[in-house]
């Protein structure tokens, strides 16, 4: 019986050390997720425009231009997560670690047998 | 209920939204917040005709189209799932006379693929089509492939500010590619396909 109780303490204490370190992950990772910074964009607004040179006759030339298009200058986008695998792998691996023993502490107190 | 039984409910609960929580932002969904368009609508998309889907056979993509911005640091914006691409909507569209932009991730917060994994292996003469609102089909041809630092990418150059493709259309693909900068969490690097309209 007093072997069980101490189990059971030690798996309790092991359940509440991995909640507290990965709720402090988790809570670092979402904080990071919100501060990080990717590469600073630059409006340039530049257009362009170009129009063909008019003919003239007498006195008085006669000239048609088109009207250019203009784009609005982003900085280049931010396509890529993978270098933040490893940090939700250990994430993914340590909630469900605890979920695990969590569950069958339960089974446990309630006497079934694995 | 005792209390020992209800802190191990409690952390099961709360194990349980951290790997929900981590497996929908991780694999699924890649927030950024849109920059608001200037006052005064001056901004408009310069497309009579936007795209909804990019097939590029010779790489197995065959994607739907996002219709993106800016965000609020002033990039282009990054579709908001790692299966879709995104077209820059204050550009022309492709097809359209100047240069649009279609970006797409290389990788999702797992390392697994994203849509754009693949593109480094892309060569020039691949045909690339883009299927429009209206149901047109687009062709463009690669004419060259180009790797910038993430933070010395000529932004003119690729967005067609720069003259370069002003005299026809031209589309320009864009991803990460690299190394991973933690800091800036980001690959440090911008792998960019130019490619030409070459007929609908």
């Amino acid at each position: 019986m007093k072997r069980i109780q101490t189990m059971n303490r030690s798996i309790k204490l092991f359940a509440l050390a991995l909640v507290l370190v990965f709720g402090a992950v988790g809570f670092m990772t979402f904080a990071h997720a919100q501060t990080s910074t990717g590469a600073t964009g630059t409006d340039l607004g530049t257009g362009t425009a170009s129009g063909t040179t008019g003919v003239g006759v007498g006195t008085t030339g006669t000239g048609t231009g088109t009207t250019g298009t203009s784009t609005t200058v982003p900085g280049v986008p931010n396509t890529g997560a993978g270098g933040a695998a490893p940090l939700n792998w250990v994430l993914l691996a340590g909630s469900s670690a605890v979920i695990g023993v969590g569950v069958l502490y339960l089974l446990k107190e309630r006497g079934v047998r694995a | 209920m005792t209390m020992k039984r209800l802190a191990v409910i409690v952390m099961i609960a709360a194990a349980a939204a951290v790997f929900t929580a981590t497996a929908i932002r991780a694999a699924w969904y890649a927030p950024e917040e849109p920059q608001a368009p200037p006052s005064g609508g001056a901004v408009a998309a310069l497309a009579d005709d936007p795209p909804v889907r990019l097939v590029i056979p010779a790489l197995h993509i065959d994607a739907g189209v996002q219709d993106l911005g800016m965000n609020a640091k002033g990039n282009m914006m990054a579709p908001s799932t790692f299966t879709d691409v995104g077209w820059y909507d204050r550009g022309p569209a492709p097809g359209s006379s100047g240069t649009a932009v279609i970006d797409g991730h290389v990788d999702n917060g797992l390392g697994l693929a994203g849509v754009f994994r693949n593109l480094a292996s892309i060569a020039t003469g691949t045909d690339i089509y883009v299927r429009t609102r209206s149901g047109a089909t687009r062709r463009f041809v690669v004419i060259r492939i180009e790797s910038y630092p993430y933070d010395a990418a000529p932004a003119s150059l690729i967005f067609g500010a720069g003259g370069e493709a002003a005299a026809g259309a031209a589309l320009n693909l864009i991803t990460c590619e690299g190394t991973w900068v933690p800091g800036g969490d980001t690959y440090d690097h911008r792998l960019v396909v130019f490619s030409t309209y070459v007929g609908s």
